[in-house]
């Protein structure tokens, strides 16, 4: 039998599904406000109905070829600027500690040129001086300490990193997991000339063609400094190697590489368990996108493209790029400053993870600040004892043993003395007193509330041992911590 | 075996002389590293195998070393690599073992040859269980890359890019128990090494292929076909053998008149018994997992723990996890483990040691694979007893009359198909989301370049690539979907497909089994064997692939009941054949629709085998489209013969389970790669035998929807087929009279297990005759026998 007749014969796959149906499901979702009302976060894309109309309104319109995103993108920025007058004025009455940018008076704006140069389209996007990403005007980038940069980061390479010339980068791909069939169709690259950050991105307009797309990234990255990224140490950058290699170009150069991902689940672990782009955006810079693309979807966007060259959807990946892109931006700021210096009305477990940062990366001044203020604030019980611990280890490193006896029992009286969150305390104050300050009698009486710390077992052997010592040493061990 | 009672049922007894060693010079152009270290290890010369591999090397010839089991095969292929990371210090190979178990076996081995001879660029083992910093050294630095053929297919192949230096300096591809590369497996592999040799290309090298195989009759063809171009064989043996006693045990007749034979795995356990009491370590091959563990269990049960403690016996088979093999393993090499009973999954090179003696409980369908079963024993130069105990199937009862077969007979051809359409399409699939094709210009192996256009356009509407036309003309393909085609193909539907089986009680996983096997062993209800201990299914979730199990102590065993209907896709091909009574038998050759679907079980007492039960299950059926060969028996002649339309539709499905049986030995088949199904009457099914006698056949046919007669299939149980159904249509008259000789020489009166079946039994009150005396009747009337 012919190949084509049993070919005929083959099940249908069904790896995937028709992809306009997929397409189709994108149903956009208009947030509701009601007026008056102060709002809980401030939005992105207000909800000022008139501009979205005229948004829509353009986009169903009839021309879907070059002109369209330059369309879609002035209107975003009409409405974009509506949000940033709105928010200004939202702001003044939200006690936040978050410093804004006194950016009332200017209207916000960028401008997008749109080259195409055979099979890769460049959009360039520059924005203003005074943009704002949620509460962050992303061009303070500049004016971060990159001493404290390179300590969020764990990496010494970071202090020396002249951040005019950092390159910011987030692709948007054919699948996820990585491969040599999976394609970065859409590659972002952000940089500052000068205060302007300039945000290009590189569109495939057709499979099989980007040696062009890859000799601009190649020389984009040999001019920068270092790259940040979003999980692009695992995701973006070995795709962009794979890419060099199946186009046969030389190998990308390689730069110190700050995967900001790493920094932010190091920050915010705590206090927001999963920190997607997105949940950093929410809960960190306070904006939420409007009508976003969902990342599953992006691929089929894609395809689709590819075979009608309809913009509509493919907008909304562009879009989605961009704001990815900026939000990286805006991510370094926050996660900087906030290491830099101490903002007192930060979360404690915010804090207490700072401290930790700081812990790991040798910034002692730095850690024992960030543990002192939760210590002296207001968290939770089980946070003021992480910080309370990781103090006194710090004041341990220089010796100072008194004093960090005095912190945790400082911290002791806060979370309530007999607390079973008091028992991790009391098991450090026993440890000081028995191998740094030799107060045996001291350290068995706090040893009486270590179980919940240590478990049973662990405590008597530690009590056997405390007696046996107090013991050798005649030291009386009659009277107990709390007098009962 | 000196006991009387054993020496009556000794159907055969042959000693394989020792042979003495052939030896060459080793070669002058030989690295002097390498000359070195043979040296140093005392080797002053090679066999002659060895050397001729390593001259023939050098001359560019891809290999294939076809030599027995203990030969030194291994040298044969690490010479020549050996050789070229002495003289050029970039050079990689690529070294493919069929498992893992083997491969972690021979990286041990190859290291200490590579640090005897200066070779200091390392083998790294690269499988899914290597951490990821020797990953990287493995990518980066390793001269020799031991793995297996799915690493390769479903981590290297798509991730290519970040292989680029490996593949750039690629010089050898090394793979080994190339026997073991047949039927689906082979023709997976045949694919990847497409895909393999396409993405060295494309960095720039041209490696040199070098395989090895256990005895097969048609090495160089079987490997040329799987490298899609042409291999030599080296096959001229020059290393040494220890003297070995062949023997068949047939197991006494209880029932001469039924055929009924003892139980061969009763039997296979008590020669077992005898040699472990005399201290002589025995390795036992089951022919299935069921079988294993109920061997297992009777050889426990019969040996006193004061003679021997029950952790030294142990069964080895797949489905255990890997650190249970392993334990398995070191035990046996240490002695510590005395008997063994296995499945084939201890019939490649694993280093085990030596066994002073090997019992095949049931001939495991192919020569190839008993005499690799066989040279598992006496692997230290001593010699060793090889045991035969053939069951009542009909193919083993043939090798019991015609012992001699053994050593006479030549072993089998391997048989692949790599341009099966489903593995074809599936490999292309992964070939281009590693690499665009190019058309005109790009082929894929020897594939022909209007096939592979074909392919293409094929994938293209189903918008798995994307034609693009390129600017020099032409178009490229490229991949355009998110999927990893790689991660949805299985080499050996060994891994997403599977069923995890869990113990509920422990509330931990214990197996894992593929999809088509889940059918039969594990149905609600199924008694589940593993490790010597019976489990019971409580449930199973089809959906989610899970079964869950809790031990229970049942005094029966399952066996399930298959249902299988067969209808006529297409016919390619038609003929007539005419024997010695000039009456014309009508055959054909073409696409068949095969439904198989598990509809019952059995209970099956355990030691008196009887049956105590039967239960329903209620599974989907497996559907495939598959090649068929078939006869058609006219109605002309059905009617001619003195019996009942019902008993000549009973003697034609007897004369079915002959064709088959023949069709296995006689053509050098694998009967697991070969299903029947029997035909009787037009547009409704019918119950008949099928494969086994356990097994239930509901046929229906579209074919002759007017104008019906009975038709005997036989069928490619893979699906898409392998080229089984043509070679039985290149065959078809020594097929036929073969079967018929097979019926007329069985010394049994109205058909046994051994040539027709047991149908004889549910006839034989019937005075108008029986299955066997209906069978051949048809023969005799068509004058296929005199």
């Amino acid at each position: 039998m012919s190949l084509k007749r049993k070919l005929a014969r083959l099940p249908r796959p069904s790896i995937s599904t028709p992809v306009n149906q997929q397409v189709s499901s994108i149903k956009p979702q208009v947030e509701k406000r009601e007026e008056g009302s102060v709002p809980p976060e401030n939005f992105l894309l207000a909800t000022d109905t008139s501009v979205v109309a005229s948004l829509k309104k353009s986009r169903d319109g009839a021309d879907r070829q070059q002109s369209t995103l330059s369309v879609r993108l002035e209107h975003y920025q009409q409405v974009y600027s509506a949000r940033q007058r709105r928010r200004s004025s939202d702001l003044t009455s939200t006690a936040t500690s978050v410093p804004i940018a006194a950016a009332d008076a200017s209207t916000p704006e960028w401008e997008t040129t749109i080259e195409q140069q055979d099979a890769v389209r460049i959009m360039t996007h520059r924005l203003s001086l005074d943009y704002q990403q949620g509460v962050v005007p992303v061009c303070r980038a500049l004016r971060q300490d990159t001493l404290s940069l390179s300590r969020l980061a764990l990496s010494a390479e970071w202090a020396e990193v002249d951040l005019h010339r950092v390159v910011f980068l987030d692709t948007e791909t054919t699948g996820l997991g990585g491969g040599t069939g999976i394609i970065p169709f859409l590659i972002g690259l952000a940089w500052f000339e000068d205060e302007t950050l300039v945000v290009q991105q590189l569109l495939l307009e057709e499979l099989g063609e980007e040696e062009d797309m890859m000799a601009r990234v190649h020389e984009r990255v040999a001019q920068a400094t270092g790259i940040v990224s979003y999980n692009g140490k695992t995701y973006d950058w070995p795709l962009l190697r794979t890419r060099a290699v199946m186009t046969r170009r030389p190998p990308l150069p390689t730069r110190p590489h700050l995967d900001l991902l790493h920094c932010a689940r190091r920050v915010y672990r705590k206090r927001l368990g999963h920190v997607r782009l997105v949940d950093i955006e929410e809960h960190v810079l306070q904006m939420r996108r409007h009508e976003d693309i969902s990342g599953e979807e992006i691929p089929s966007v894609y395809w689709q493209y590819l075979e009608d060259r309809n913009e509509t959807d493919l907008d909304k990946v562009i879009v989605h790029n961009v704001h990815d892109l900026i939000s990286l931006v805006a991510t370094l700021v926050v996660l900087t400053e906030h290491y830099t210096t101490l903002h007192p009305d930060d979360d404690p477990r915010d804090q207490l993870c700072r401290a930790k940062v700081g812990f790991r990366a040798q910034d002692w001044g730095r850690a024992e600040q960030f543990a002192q203020a939760v210590v002296e604030g207001q968290g939770s019980p089980e946070v003021i004892v992480e910080a309370a611990v990781l103090w006194a280890r710090l004041c341990g490193r220089r010796r100072d043993y008194e004093r960090a006896v005095s912190i945790l029992h400082q911290a002791t009286d806060k979370v309530a003395v007999a607390s079973v969150f008091a028992a991790a305390l009391h098991l450090e104050i026993a440890k000081i007193y028995e191998h740094r300050l030799k107060v045996m009698d001291l350290a068995w009486r706090h040893a009486q509330y270590t179980a919940a710390a240590e478990g049973l077992p662990a405590q008597e052997k530690r009590l056997s041992r405390l007696q046996r010592r107090c013991k050798r040493l005649a030291v009386p061990i009659t009277s107990q911590l709390f007098g009962c | 075996m000196s006991d009387p009672k054993v020496a009556r049922h000794i159907a055969f007894d042959h000693r394989e002389p020792s042979q003495d060693a052939c030896y060459a010079d080793i070669p002058g152009e030989l690295s002097m590293n390498v000359q070195t270290a043979l040296r140093a290890r005392g080797m002053t010369r090679l066999y002659s195998h060895q050397a001729e591999a390593f001259q023939r090397a050098q001359s560019g010839e891809n290999l294939v070393i076809a030599t027995p089991t203990a030969s030194g095969k291994s040298l044969c292929y690490n010479l020549p690599v050996l050789h070229a990371l002495s003289v050029a210090p970039d050079t990689r190979a690529l070294y493919l073992f069929p498992t893992k178990a083997l491969s972690r076996d021979q990286e041990e081995h190859l290291r200490v040859d590579m640090r005897e001879a200066g070779v200091t660029q390392g083998a790294i083992t690269y499988d899914g269980d290597t951490p990821g910093d020797a990953r990287r050294a493995a990518r980066e630095r390793a001269g020799v890359l031991v793995t297996n053929p799915d690493m390769v297919h479903a981590g290297i192949l798509p991730n290519h890019a970040g292989w680029a230096r490996f593949f750039a300096n690629l010089k050898f591809v090394v793979v080994d128990e190339v026997h073991v590369y047949r039927g689906v497996l082979g023709s997976h592999l045949a694919n990847v090494l497409r895909r393999l040799q396409r993405v060295a290309a494309f960095h720039g090298s041209h490696p040199q292929f070098l395989f090895s195989s256990a005895t097969i009759s048609n090495p160089s063809a079987h490997a040329s076909r799987l490298l899609g171009s042409p291999v030599g064989a080296v096959c001229e043996n020059g290393a040494p053998s220890a003297q070995r006693r062949i023997l068949v045990y047939n197991p006494p007749l209880i029932n001469a008149e039924l055929g009924m034979r003892r139980s061969y795995i009763s039997c296979a356990v008590d020669r077992a018994v005898d040699l472990l009491k005399a201290n002589v370590s025995t390795l036992v091959f089951g022919q299935s997992r069921n079988n294993v563990e109920v061997m297992l269990k009777y050889l426990r049960d019969r040996l006193p723990e004061s003679e021997l403690a029950g952790e030294q016996i142990q069964a080895y088979r797949g489905g255990y996890l890997p650190e249970t093999r392993r334990r398995i393993e070191r035990g046996l090499r240490e002695g510590e483990v005395r008997g063994v009973v296995a499945t084939n999954a201890l019939e490649l090179g694993i280093d085990i040691g030596g066994l002073d003696a090997v019992i095949c409980a049931g001939y495991p369908g192919t020569m190839a694979a008993l005499w690799q079963r066989f040279g598992r024993g006496g692997r230290r130069g001593r010699g060793s007893l090889a045991m035969l105990v053939p069951s009542s199937s009909p193919l083993d009862q043939y090798l019991a009359q015609h012992p001699s077969m053994i050593i006479e007979t030549p072993v089998e051809e391997a048989r692949i198909d790599p341009d099966n359409i489903e593995i074809l399409i599936d490999h292309l699939k992964c070939a281009a989301f590693e690499l665009q094709f190019r058309s005109p210009g790009d082929t894929f192996g020897d594939l022909s370049s209007t096939s592979l256009q074909e392919a293409l356009e094929f994938l293209e509407t189903q918008r798995m690539v994307r034609a693009v036309s390129a600017r020099s003309g032409g178009k490229t393909y490229h991949w355009s979907t998110e999927a990893h085609p790689a991660s949805h193909v299985s080499l050996r539907s060994l891994s997403y497909d599977n069923f995890v089986i869990i113990d509920v009680f422990h509330e931990r996983v214990i197996g894992e089994m593929d999809f088509r096997s889940s059918h039969t062993m594990l149905h609600e209800q199924a008694i589940y064997q593993h490790e010597g201990q019976q489990y019971q299914v409580e449930q199973l979730d089809y959906e989610n692939h899970k079964a869950f199990v809790r031990k229970v102590e049942p005094d029966y065993y399952t066996s399930a009941q298959t249902r299988v209907r067969v209808s006529v896709l297409e016919e390619e091909a038609s003929d007539i054949l005419t024997f010695g009574a000039g009456i014309t038998l009508p055959v054909g050759r073409g696409e068949v629709d095969v439904v198989e679907k598990v509809i019952g079980y059995k209970k099956i007492r355990f030691h008196t085998h009887e049956n105590v039960g039967y239960g329903e299950v209620y599974l989907p059926a497996v559907e495939k489209a598959t090649t068929a060969f078939w006869i058609v028996v006219p109605e002309l002649v059905v009617s001619a013969l003195p019996y009942s339309r019902v008993v000549v539709m009973d003697g034609l499905r007897g004369w079915l389970k002959a064709l088959r049986a023949v069709a296995a030995v006689g053509l050098m088949m694998d009967p697991r790669d070969l299903g029947s199904a029997f035909v009787d009457e037009p547009g409704i099914g019918s119950n008949g035998e099928f494969s086994s006698p356990r097994s239930l056949v509901e046929v229906q046919e579209g074919r002759h929807s007017f104008h019906f007669e009975p038709t005997m299939y036989l069928f490619d149980a893979v699906a898409g087929g392998i080229g089984l159904a043509q070679r039985l249509w290149e065959d078809q008259s020594a097929l036929v009279r073969r079967s018929a000789e097979l019926i007329d020489t069985c010394p049994c009166q109205h058909g046994c297990p051994s040539c027709v079946g047991p149908g004889g039994q549910s006839n034989s009150d019937d005075s108008l005759g029986d299955r066997k005396s209906a069978a051949l009747a048809m023969c005799k009337h068509l004058g296929v026998v005199g």
